[in-house]
């Protein structure tokens, strides 16, 4: 295991390395999901990178510019500046691995962030946990679980503002606060105006997991995503475990996720 | 400047996080920063990260570190009360022996304020704290939970109030195969936590938690107390671990001093409560008490003067 920062001067990124940098069978990035969602999950997801190094993968996990131990405060987050720097983990890994399948992994926006870095950068895989698929309502969730805290911890009647309000800042030009996050106006223009889910999944193979309940989210995929040969959909009987802080393992999604690793990788079905 | 470091621990080794201070200062003050349950030491809205470097601006030496087998300290864990206890003593004392620091502060949210208050009754006074910041402190053992164990918090008293007293009474029981999966889902939770008794790991954390009033009245250091207005944690405090003073803090010669932040909540989750929360953590370092007291004036009078236009209130 390897911690420490690496990418460009201006723009430190911190990443650990679970697994052996030499002989390792393949390499996973791992793209965290957004906000406290990466903090929800990232004890599990740190636990699931281990038992994928214990099998041979080397995973790279990393911090976006101006999430948790990288540089930068979380004003400077945007959806443009994440996709560059899972490029730049990519090729950090790539340089660690050399010449050995290595692909993507994501969890809900982390899920967003490999399909989109996969256009940009080679992958010869992705493998995709619930994914959100489209970041506008996922923005509104987002801006109303600030109008739920508000209206637990104030009565509701003085609670005076409303999504629209938050909407009519960032189109102002302001940031505005999510629970102690400072989402900023390219945040928001990001993920409402500028970013769509691929046509395509842009890698050899992909897997994509996700819970019954997200079926309509799902069924709204791209024809490329659900009846191509490159993507598979596979639905998994988890709770939403990014939802709270408890340290249930998705046993579900990383069962699912290693024996379609162990058969795209090693017995060649999906040849890499 | 941050410096990654490894603390050993037994036979495990925690990953650490050491922010040093851009200012020079006659003494090296540091700040233990001890996260809460099941986290990681960047915290919720980034809020242990922002503290450190707002710290180590003003002169501080900051640790912030997993615990093993968690995050990112190498190896996989399922881990303890007693363990993260044995972490938080082992990350005090490399911090004061590895920095060579003279005063060395503890700071802890919730479960952190916890391991924070025990490690300062450790024997061994290399592991000691010689001051306390304690935010939200999780002090009532009737309101802790495991839920790896699937022991959800489910309150049956709450439950049959809800039930029975508010609300239409009729209604529900018309609407009940509406509500159906929720009653069995908690029904479920209440059936297996009595046919699987008590977790012994949860009685350890109950016992751990319900040490905390006793320690609280018999550590004689200084120690700050800082509580959301609308956080659930105070009450449970102040009605239920003290009551009426009854573990007569305010008795004591060097009294525990109180910040409560209007309308703040348990993780203090706006960026105006969290700049009401540094504040108030840097206005009483400045005031430190007693023997610390020369060492960390001058840095946190430094502070304060880099931050004219920091509002606290």
């Amino acid at each position: 295991m390897k911690v420490q920062y690496f990418g460009d001067r201006g723009r430190r990124l911190f990443g650990i390395l679970d697994g052996p940098s030499h002989g390792a069978r393949a390499g996973l990035v791992f793209c965290p999901p957004f906000g406290e969602e990466m903090l929800t999950t990232y004890a599990r997801l740190a636990r699931w990178s281990k038992q994928l190094a214990d099998s041979g993968i080397a995973v790279l996990r990393f911090h976006p510019f101006g999430t948790g131990e990288s540089g930068g405060s979380f004003a400077d987050f945007h959806v443009e500046g994440a996709l560059q720097d899972t490029a730049t983990a990519i090729r950090y890994l790539r340089h660690q691995i050399g010449a050995k399948p290595l692909g993507l992994f994501g969890l809900r926006f982390g899920g967003f962030l490999a399909a989109q870095t996969a256009i940009r950068v080679s992958a010869d895989f992705l493998l995709l946990w619930s994914p959100v698929v489209k970041l506008r309502p996922y923005l509104r969730e987002l801006l109303r679980t600030r109008l739920t805290a508000e209206a637990v911890h104030l009565r509701a009647a003085q609670v005076t503002f409303s999504t629209q309000n938050m909407v009519d800042d960032f189109e102002a030009g302001h940031s505005v606060d999510i629970l102690g996050y400072e989402f900023s106006p390219a945040l928001y223009h990001h993920m409402t105006k500028e970013f769509s889910w691929p046509e395509a999944p842009n890698a050899r193979n992909a897997l994509l997991l996700h819970r019954s309940s997200e079926r309509p989210s799902v069924a709204s995929l791209p024809q490329e995503w659900t009846t191509g040969e490159t993507a598979e959909l596979k639905v998994v009987a988890d709770l939403p475990f990014w939802e709270n802080y408890s340290s249930v393992f998705p046993q579900g999604f990383a069962d699912s996720s290693q024996s379609w690793l162990d058969q795209t990788l090693t017995h060649g079905n999906r040849e890499v | 400047m941050t410096e990654l470091v490894n603390i050993p621990v037994d036979s495990w080794m925690l990953h650490g996080i050491v922010h040093c201070p851009g200012l020079s200062s006659g003494k090296r003050v540091g700040v233990v920063v001890y996260h809460e349950n099941y986290n990681t030491k960047f915290g919720t809205h980034r809020l242990f990260r922002v503290l450190s470097d707002r710290l180590a601006s003003a002169g501080f030496y900051v640790l912030r570190y997993d615990d093993r087998g968690m995050c990112d300290s190498p190896g996989i864990h399922d881990l303890t009360i007693a363990d993260r206890l044995a972490d938080a003593r082992a990350a005090a004392k490399f911090f004061r022996e590895v920095y060579k620091l003279d005063v060395v502060i503890g700071w802890g949210l919730c479960l952190g304020a916890t391991l924070a208050l025990h490690t300062s009754a450790s024997p061994d006074p290399h592991e000691q704290l010689d001051a306390l910041v304690l935010c939200s402190i999780l002090a009532d053992p009737g309101i802790v939970s495991l839920p790896q164990f699937g022991y959800e918090r489910v309150e049956v008293s709450k439950l049959a109030h809800e039930f029975f007293l508010r609300g239409n009474l009729l209604r529900k029981l018309l609407n009940a195969p509406r509500s159906f999966k929720f009653w069995i889902q908690k029904l479920e939770v209440i059936a297996r936590r009595h046919l699987q008794g008590t977790p012994k790991e949860l009685g350890r954390m109950k016992a751990t938690i319900g040490r905390v009033g006793g320690l609280l009245a018999a550590y004689d250091g200084p120690c700050l107390m800082i509580f959301g207005e609308k956080d659930s944690y105070l009450t449970d405090f102040t009605e239920r671990v003290n009551p009426g003073d009854r573990l007569k803090l305010k008795e004591k010669p060097n009294p525990p001093e109180w910040v409560l932040i209007e309308d703040g909540d348990h993780t203090f989750s706006s960026r105006e409560k969290t700049e009401q929360l540094f504040q108030a953590t840097l206005n009483w370092l400045e005031r430190l008490p007693s023997r610390e007291q020369s060492a960390v004036a001058n840095i946190a009078s430094n502070f304060q003067a880099e931050q004219p236009s920091a509002a606290a209130d």
